[in-house]
């Protein structure tokens, strides 16, 4: 059961450069994901979890964004202060699916272009043949009307489905999900989980999942992350933290949300 | 509500450069307003003894062909062209913003109807229906602004509508209504008072625009006749005097530094509106 | 998508016939006798005979309606009547005059596409910089500048004081670059901005990001997703503002001479050529609703959703 560190994040710091000084939006936080493991991050909105996710993948301009402390991928060291750098290992080694994707994709681009941008000519067919296969292992049932089809003719599960095979086209090692179902309405949300946990089974996919959703994390995640205000406030094997939860903020959030869903088996885990 | 509305008025002026132009539309406004006092010189007075003076003390932007004052002509000719871009603007924002009140209030078909209308003339080329009118009625100002008018308005009506229609949907209308309120006195105060300041930024830049059309009718010979000076008739003068190019200069100076004014005030009060909306 | 353009066109119909109206009731307005003026026009003798054959030709001899009826339907036969000045057919005159307006108003969308790309492209790029700033003073003294006044400056500056382009005139390319500046000037002010804020908009699309999230670089979602993307709404003002480009042309023929539509129909307000003004009134309304059809025509090909319409999800 004790396997190799994947990601391992020291002291890792952001803050957003304003006219003459930079506001703190994570605080020194260390971070571990475990080669197939699924590390999930809780916390409301606004505590600082998707600025983690983007300085992570270096999505923050460096103009803007002051992203200080050290990463490692596998043995390598990444460098995350630095997002032009960073394209490098975007996409590639790090593929991310992000929330809302009915927003996320090129409203101009069909789902065929989204999968061959930035793809050599006379590695168009195999790429296309690639995507195809993808695309069916997500168990969407006709790829080649998805493929010819522009994101507004397709729903949001069907566009998270895509989202995800684009992000495994790669297959890289790790996989970022930044709140991954929250547009989604509720059967949707659930056929979308368990896909994303079969294929983590089944490849063996490490993960980094992202939400607010107490439900969704406990669901998937071996390792839990509770967020508050840019700081992790407490850490731990997901049982232990849903069923002992030890800080106060943690306690508030597991309460709060039995007390308003009726479905009060908090603490199983699969 | 009274603290709401002078707060942005104050972050306006807070802003150099809005000072700045403001200062100078105003004291431009002034010295047009003023002109038969400040004005020495009849702008209409012909002397040809001294025509194309050099800039001096006695005529500070020398004269013209006809030995006529620039500077008493450019003030003159400022009355019409600025008097005459405000009445354009005054008379299209009155009669846009109540059609675009009243559709939105009544809503349905007419509406539509009005609405559709208007998204169709809303690109017709203004200057076409200038053509129209000015070879019916005759060439003069009047007509000009008439044409102008026509298709000024429409702008105003749709904004009108489409800011009234959110308007009426908002709690506090609801509240007058079961308040008692006629629903006359809810589109005066509650309604007009609340889009009055969305449309002020428009108001600006139509006033340029304006003053850019009504210059350039004259200029063309459609609008203002001469002898009675305006700045785009004035250029329009000015240009078989090429070698003399102040007849040009002060005249299109005043254009562009007006034009200049109001486009960075309305776009300053827009920000701030937008600003303030966050 | 047919029938969104038929529909749009539909739309344009009483507009098409409310300035025909207007044209017919010009010519019905001339001073004296419609038929005499005619006659008059073209040196023909006035007399009993003539003046009824000249009311049958005209179609005056009927009602009003059934005089607008006869007089459309030569209109669409492109029969527009002779020009009381240079007794040539207005059509003949009217054509030649959009060849010159065309070509101004070709080169002026040159200068417009070129400048606005660059200055828009580069505002955005450094936003908030000094560049951004220099940029936004210089759209900002273009959209105050007024066209006949730029045009004398111009004049002032590269013809008389350095000599190197004509002041007026149109007989080489030379004589192009003044006149097609002049119009754009102001153009090139609007695009501008709206190219710089539609960028700055889009970059913040989620879209961007997520294509950024694939490993592709800053640079190279800028040219596949963020402009192809903000020039939309640049592409459908322009083909908006095609017709106004068209008519903005009149004041500039006027400065700089140029033997264009608009400059051969204020001599003809200013003549009394009613012939002249009814053919002007009728093209610059088809090239208007021509203008809203390219633009329609525009919209659609650059945007998916109207071409298959919202309706067709899997």
């Amino acid at each position: 059961m004790d396997r190799e560190p994947l990601l391992q994040i020291k002291g890792l710091s952001v803050r957003l450069r304003s006219d003459d000084e930079t506001q703190p939006m994570v605080r020194g936080v260390d971070l571990l994901v475990k080669r197939g493991g699924c590390t999930g991050i809780i916390g409301e909105s606004g505590c600082g979890k998707s600025t983690l996710c983007n300085a992570i993948m270096g999505l923050l301009p460096a103009g803007q964004w002051l992203v200080e402390g050290e990463m490692l991928l596998g043995n390598e060291q990444v460098p995350i202060e630095n997002d032009r750098r960073m394209d490098a290992y975007r996409g590639s080694r790090m593929s991310m699916i992000v929330q809302n994707p009915l927003a996320a994709f090129d409203p101009r681009m069909t789902i065929r272009a989204h999968f061959l941008e930035g793809c050599p000519w006379r590695e168009r067919a195999k790429m296309t043949q690639q995507a195809m296969e993808q695309l069916d292992a997500m168990m969407i049932r006709d790829p080649e009307t998805v493929m010819k089809s522009y994101p507004f003719q397709l729903s949001g599960g069907m566009l998270q489905r895509v989202m995800i095979a684009i992000s495994l086209l790669s297959s890289p090692e790790l996989l970022i999900a930044d709140e991954p179902t929250t547009a989604l309405d509720s059967t949707v949300q659930a056929e979308i989980l368990s896909l994303l946990r079969k294929l983590q089974r089944e490849r063996g996919i490490s993960m980094l999942l992202v939400s607010h959703d107490l439900d969704v994390v406990s669901r998937m995640a071996d390792t839990l992350y509770v967020m508050r205000a840019g700081k992790f406030v407490e850490w731990g094997m997901a049982e232990d933290v849903c069923n002992n939860p030890g800080h106060p903020y943690t306690k508030s959030l597991f309460q709060l949300r039995s007390a308003f869903s009726s479905d009060t088996k908090v603490h199983r885990i699969r | 509500m009274v603290k709401k509305k002078t707060r942005p008025g104050w972050k306006l002026l807070a802003d150099r450069s809005v000072k700045v132009y403001l200062f100078l539309l105003m004291a431009l406004t002034a010295a047009c307003i003023l002109a038969p006092v400040v004005a020495v010189h009849d702008p209409d007075a012909i002397n040809l003894a001294d025509k194309f003076a050099a800039v001096s003390p006695a005529h500070p932007m020398g004269t013209d062909y006809l030995g006529r004052d620039l500077f008493a002509r450019v003030l003159w000719g400022g009355r019409n062209t600025l008097g005459y871009a405000a009445l354009i603007t005054a008379v299209s924002a009155v009669l846009g913003t109540g059609v675009g009140m009243f559709c939105a209030f009544i809503g349905g078909r007419v509406d539509r109807m009005i609405m559709r209308g208007s998204d169709v003339l809303r690109s017709f080329p203004g200057i076409v229906l200038v053509m129209i009118v000015v070879s019916v009625r005759g060439v003069g100002i009047e007509n000009v602004c008439l044409a102008m008018m026509i298709t000024r308005w429409i702008w105003y009506a749709r904004m009108a509508r489409n800011l009234t229609r959110v308007e009426l949907g908002r709690s506090s209308v609801m509240a007058s209504r079961l308040a008692g309120s006629s629903w006359f006195k809810i589109l005066r105060r509650n309604v007009l008072m609340s889009i009055l300041p969305e449309m002020l930024p428009t108001l600006s830049l139509d006033f340029g625009g304006a003053l850019l059309a009504i210059s350039g009718y004259s200029f063309l010979g459609l609008g203002v006749l001469p002898p009675e000076a305006e700045w785009g008739m004035m250029i329009s003068d000015g240009r078989s005097y090429m070698d003399h190019p102040g007849m040009m200069f002060w005249p299109g100076l005043c254009v562009v530094a007006v034009v200049i004014s109001v486009n960075y005030l309305g776009d300053k009060i827009r920000d701030i509106l937008e600003e303030e909306r966050l | 998508m047919i029938r969104y353009f038929v529909r749009q066109v539909i739309g344009l119909v009483p507009l098409l016939f409310l300035v025909s109206a207007a044209a017919f009731f010009l010519i019905r307005r001339l001073p004296g006798d419609p038929a005499t003026a005619y006659l008059n026009s073209i040196n023909a003798p006035v007399t009993e005979e003539s003046l009824a054959e000249v009311r049958g030709q005209l179609g005056l001899d009927g009602s009003v309606p059934e005089q607008y009826g006869k007089w459309l339907g030569q209109v669409l036969k492109g029969d527009l009547g002779y020009s009381y000045q240079t007794k040539r057919p207005v059509t003949e005159e009217l054509a030649s005059g959009l060849r010159y307006t065309a070509i101004l108003a070709g080169a002026a969308l040159l200068w417009i596409l070129v400048f606005s790309m660059l200055f828009g492209v580069f505002a955005a790029a450094r936003a908030g910089r000094l560049v951004d700033s220099a940029i936004r003073y210089l759209t900002f003294l273009g959209s105050a500048m007024p066209k006949f006044w730029l045009g004398y400056l111009l004049v002032q500056f590269f013809s008389l004081k350095w000599g190197v382009l004509p002041v007026q005139g149109a007989a080489n390319i030379k004589c192009l670059v003044l006149p097609s500046f002049t119009l754009a000037c102001s153009y090139i002010a609007t695009y501008t901005k709206l190219l710089r804020n539609s960028i700055l908009e889009v970059r913040n699309q989620p879209y961007v990001r997520y294509a950024r999230s694939r490993g592709f670089s800053a640079r190279q979602t800028a040219w596949r997703h963020v402009l192809p993307n903000a020039l939309t709404p640049v592409c459908t003002a322009l083909g908006l503002h095609l017709g106004g480009i068209l008519s903005g042309a009149v004041i500039v023929e006027n400065v700089f001479s140029w033997p264009g539509l608009g400059r051969m129909c204020i001599s003809a307000v200013t003549a009394r050529n009613y012939p002249i003004i009814q053919g002007y009134i009728l093209l610059m309304a088809l090239i208007f609703v021509l203008a809203n059809l390219i633009s329609d025509v525009i919209c659609v090909l650059l945007n998916p959703r109207l071409r298959f319409g919202a309706d067709e999800g899997i």
